[in-house]
């Protein structure tokens, strides 16, 4: 890979992004949206985040796996349960899947 | 802080990961400047097909951000470019911590997340790459499990929220979807497409029963 190609690909990729971001709130600031917007908007984050739990946690390089995550995840999910503080629940977490992963 | 922490733990599995395709310099000029992790590894999965190729699987991987965007619009005030600004500042936890009960957005709390994101990502990053030798793997110290708890730890009030079940039923079928997608999508197709879920709230609400 040459240094004009990384350089492309970095510009792209960062361009791209700034864009996807930006380009609602230049196009659509500031005006009032209809209540079905409304609870689109409202749903969007419990789809976004189960998505992205589910894609860190059950999936590796495109196929669907079951590892230690799986555990800590769980392990985290019930600190957070029982209104641990999330550092707390961070921790436990991470020690709970070392230890699945140093023990298989 | 507690949004520094997971994003400096993934900053540091992604300094861990390209190393030998991309090099250290361009890896840590990468976080530098696209600021998403998950354009990066999307981008670095597929990278060995091209670089044309890393750029579609990068961008198709954010394209969530199109609209969140126009979500997040209509509680802006000022100018365009001021809009296009805060915009930029956009990111996945940053969108839930700003996201208000009323379904309107609190831009000051978009903002104030974005340094700390920033801050941990880029750091990570450099850890990352120059702890490569010595860390080895970081599958082993487990940190890579921080993330969806941290975006658990998000969800759970969500489901809270204002006592229906529609937010959980989505987040059920999203997760599913993106189950389903994973083996035969391009990286960031399963969560786009499990984030359209999200449409069904253009249905009428059923009266109170």
């Amino acid at each position: 890979m040459t240094t004009l190609s990384i350089t492309i690909l970095i510009v792209a990729l960062a361009t791209g992004t700034v864009v996807f971001k930006a380009l609602g709130p230049l196009l659509a600031g500031g005006r009032q949206p209809a209540p079905s917007i409304v609870r689109v908007i409202g749903l969007l984050t419990p789809a976004l985040l189960a998505a992205l739990i589910v894609s860190a946690t059950f999936t590796a390089d495109r196929s669907v796996v079951l590892d230690a995550r799986v555990i800590g995840l769980g392990i985290g999910a019930l600190a957070l349960w029982f209104r641990l503080p999330l550092v707390v629940a961070l921790v436990l977490a991470v020690v709970a899947t070392a230890l699945v992963r140093l023990l298989t | 802080m507690p949004l520094l922490l997971p994003t400096a733990a993934v900053g540091l599995s992604f300094g861990l990961m390209p190393s030998p395709m991309l090099g250290p310099i361009a890896t840590i000029l990468m976080s530098c400047m696209v600021w998403s992790g998950t354009a990066q590894f999307a981008a670095l999965t597929v990278l060995a097909g091209g670089p044309s190729l890393a750029v579609g699987a990068g961008l198709l991987a954010n394209t969530r951000f199109l609209p969140m965007g126009f979500a997040i619009a209509p509680s802006m005030t000022g100018g365009p470019v001021r809009r296009a600004l805060q915009g930029a500042l956009l990111a996945d936890a940053s969108f839930v911590i700003g996201h208000r009960a009323d379904g309107r957005f609190d831009l000051s709390a978009i903002t104030w997340a974005a340094p700390p994101q920033y801050v941990g990502w880029v750091g990570g990053t450099i850890a990352g790459v120059l702890g490569a030798d010595r860390l080895g793997d970081p599958r082993a110290l487990g940190l890579d499990v921080m993330f969806p708890v941290f975006y658990l730890s998000l969800l759970l009030p969500e489901l809270r929220r204002d006592g229906s079940r529609t937010p959980l039923m989505v987040a059920l079928a999203a997760a599913a979807i993106t189950l389903a997608l994973t083996p035969i999508a391009l990286p960031g197709v399963p969560v786009l497409a499990a984030a359209a879920v999200a449409l069904i709230g253009l249905r009428r609400p059923k009266s109170p029963a």
